[in-house]
């Protein structure tokens, strides 16, 4: 017999409990309304409040916040609905709001999926990472229900993020900021470069263009496990060629210097094909007038590339290095699976999970994520703003 | 032509010059980017190929014999059944093929409503859209992971399908909005005019006439589950028998004792599947990179 006084919750994970339901039950509510020509407004409200109810009685009634219980709940919930659905008298909504209202309740109708879904994935946890950064909480809290609170608020994480292992944080920051900037750069660059290969036809050009995406479409852990092959120092085919020029066998992916470079490689190689698309679209696009006026005007070749090709593409460049920016600052895979993080290649994500995993502190590894989103933030706000005076003149 | 004669007989004009030496340079970068973008696969198949032994004594044999071409078929057949290649196969195709039929299911309805219906949200919604696509994974991770842990979500297939829709949706909608903007707005008129509901419109009319730009999203939608790592590795990883491909392959890395030959073997199976989609449906898959289909 469950005891029916709440005990294992805390008042935070009631409460989001609660809202789950309260949301799973506007969802039936607004549909069977909306199908029975009623106000699917009112529907929606009733399901909230119904939704609260079946939520509070779970909550009440259940001994701990368990998957099952919300999926069997929840087709039961479904199954009464689609009863009621059936039996419901139809209304007559329909005539007594105006057409304009409809449209507007159909568009809320076929979006709230998605919104539950934004709602539950992005909004809701990105405002509990706030709350965790701020919490003092280990990994072996997770068994503990009193994770989600709001007591005992404290600054002791970011403290711990700047302060630990003798400011390591800016460091990594900086490996980031190279690891980032010169990533972008090189997959922008050997992006244009194939572009400028691939725009005017040659024998076999839609294979090359069909080649060129490989890195771009493979699974990022087979492209690392590769690169790894290449490299080994005992068998790679890249240190083969090395010695047989004479040089010196090199542990590249576990050798500072060589490592960061390898990944900062391995960044351009992953995601230029990105940047041959867009730009060669843009070439594609530069009219051919341009290049005829600038040949009459005795324009040589590399003269036609420099002053007119490029400066077309200028645009494009602006929109790609933020879009690379962007995700190579955030991006994790890469650098884990190549080098794990180690000799001088321990970027912010990589930062984050060894605080989450290694060093088993979720507080901490939060506030290191709300650190990087800042920083993220500001960057892209400074490099707007110098993006746009540069566009002006 | 008119520069050319413009230019001095004796020799080679400038751009007659300029012109030799581009191309010399263009097939030279051809060649280079043919090598960077096929060799590593190649590679892939060669050491999947050797033993490790014979990688060990030719590191550089660019040819393997016939002898062990012919091994392939045991070692794929070995990782399939030893190394349980086959639940992994079975987990990352449930958890790809799911992923795409959900988030179809939301995002057709959602990008109709955004390009053909007038609501309050309507620009607010354009960019909600924009700013998750933007949004750093890694933010959403630790809380996820805490949230599925308390849930008992964290192992579950379900769980990561669902973080997986909320990745894919942003992209699919917009790619999906701006291909509805290019179906005229007079086709879906006269059927309403027929009698259709607005809902019956969107299934006659707009989704069938939006074949192309639906089946590039389920492209997509497929490579980027089947590709995930991060997210796959944070809430499978404690849980083998739903470990997906990646986390499969990452987590046999890790056992320090498997061949080389195997990890290569593995590579293949996770990764043939995408060239091979991709070389079926190129034309799809290109025109929508341009409509800023993945991130990454």
């Amino acid at each position: 017999m469950p005891d029916p006084i709440i005990l294992n919750f805390s008042l935070m994970e009631l409460v989001a409990y609660v809202l789950l339901w309260a949301v799973l039950g506007a969802l039936p509510g607004f549909y069977l309304f909306y199908a029975n020509n009623r106000n699917p407004r009112t529907g929606a409200s009733l399901g909230v409040v119904s939704g609260v109810v079946i939520g509070w009685a779970l909550a009440a009634f259940s001994a701990e916040l368990n998957t099952q219980l919300i999926v069997n709940t929840t087709a039961v919930m479904w199954l009464i609905t689609l009863l009621l659905a059936a039996t419901m008298p139809r209304g007559t909504h329909n005539v007594t709001v105006s057409l304009q209202q409809r449209i507007a309740d159909l568009a809320y109708g076929l979006l709230l999926p998605t919104f539950l879904i934004v709602f539950a994935i992005i909004i809701f946890p990105t405002i509990w990472n706030l709350v965790f950064s701020l919490r003092p909480i280990k990994m072996r809290d997770l068994a503990d229900a009193s994770i989600f609170s709001l007591e005992g608020l404290t600054l002791d994480n970011f403290d711990r993020v700047f302060s630990t292992r003798g400011g390591q944080f800016w460091d990594i920051m900086l490996t980031t900021l190279v690891y980032t900037f010169f990533g972008s750069v090189l997959a922008i660059f050997l992006g244009l470069v194939a572009a400028l290969v691939a725009k005017d036809s040659f024998p076999g050009r839609g294979i090359f263009r069909g080649f060129m995406l490989f890195p771009y479409i493979a699974p990022v852990i087979s492209l690392a496990f590769i690169w790894e092959m290449l490299l080994n120092s005992r068998f790679g085919f890249i240190n083969e060629i090395v010695a047989s020029l004479g040089g010196t066998r090199v542990d590249f992916l576990t050798t500072p210097g060589w490592a960061l470079l390898m990944i900062i490689l391995f960044q351009g190689w992953r995601y230029f094909p990105f940047s041959f698309l867009f730009i060669l679209a843009r070439i594609q696009a530069i009219p051919d007038d341009m290049y005829e006026a600038a040949k009459v005007d005795g324009a040589a070749p590399s003269e036609r590339l420099w002053f007119i090709t490029l400066p077309q593409l200028r645009a494009v460049f602006g929109t790609l290095f933020l879009l690379r920016f962007i995700w190579t600052f955030n991006k994790f895979d890469d650098v884990f699976l190549l080098t794990g993080g180690v000799a001088g290649t321990e970027v912010v994500p990589v930062q984050i999970y060894n605080w989450l995993f290694s060093r088993q502190n979720v507080g901490t590894a939060s506030a290191t994520a709300i650190v990087m989103a800042v920083i993220l933030f500001g960057v892209v706000a400074i490099y707007f703003r110098w993006f746009l005076v540069a566009e002006e003149v | 032509m008119t520069a050319q004669s413009q230019q001095a007989p004796t020799g080679m004009s400038r751009e007659e010059f300029e012109l030799a030496v581009g191309r010399v340079v263009k097939w030279i970068l051809i060649v280079f980017f043919l090598v960077i973008t096929v060799f590593p696969f190649y590679w892939m198949l060669n050491l999947a190929a050797r033993p490790f032994a014979d990688v060990l004594q030719n590191p550089t044999q660019l040819l393997p014999d016939g002898d062990q071409l012919a091994t392939i078929p045991d070692t794929l057949a070995a990782i399939w059944e030893d190394y349980s290649f086959k639940i992994y196969v079975g987990n990352s195709l449930v958890i790809s093929v799911v992923t795409v039929l959900l988030t179809l299911l939301m995002a057709v309805p959602a990008a109709y409503a955004v390009t053909r219906l007038d609501f309050k949200l309507k620009a607010a919604m354009s960019w909600g859209i924009l700013l998750i696509y933007m949004f750093p994974a890694i933010v959403l991770a630790i809380p996820l992971f805490v949230i599925y842990t308390r849930l008992g979500l964290r192992g579950q297939l379900f769980g990561v399908i669902v973080v997986y829709m909320s990745q894919t949706l942003p992209v699919s909608l917009y790619m999906l909005r701006s291909y509805f903007t290019t179906i005229p707005v007079d086709l879906e008129e006269a059927a309403l005019i027929d009698g259709c509901t607005r809902l019956q419109t969107v299934w006659r009319v707009t989704i069938p006439l939006s074949i192309p730009a639906i089946v590039t999203v389920a492209l997509y939608v497929f490579m980027i589950a089947w590709n995930e790592f991060l997210f796959a590795l944070l809430f499978l990883q404690s849980t083998p028998e739903s470990w997906t491909l990646p986390i499969g392959l990452q987590q046999l890395n890790k056992a320090q004792e498997v061949p080389i030959t195997y990890l290569m073997a593995g590579s293949l199976i996770i990764t043939v599947p995408v060239i091979l989609l991709y070389l079926f449906f190129e034309r799809f898959l290109t025109s929508g990179l341009t409509a800023g289909a993945v991130k990454g």
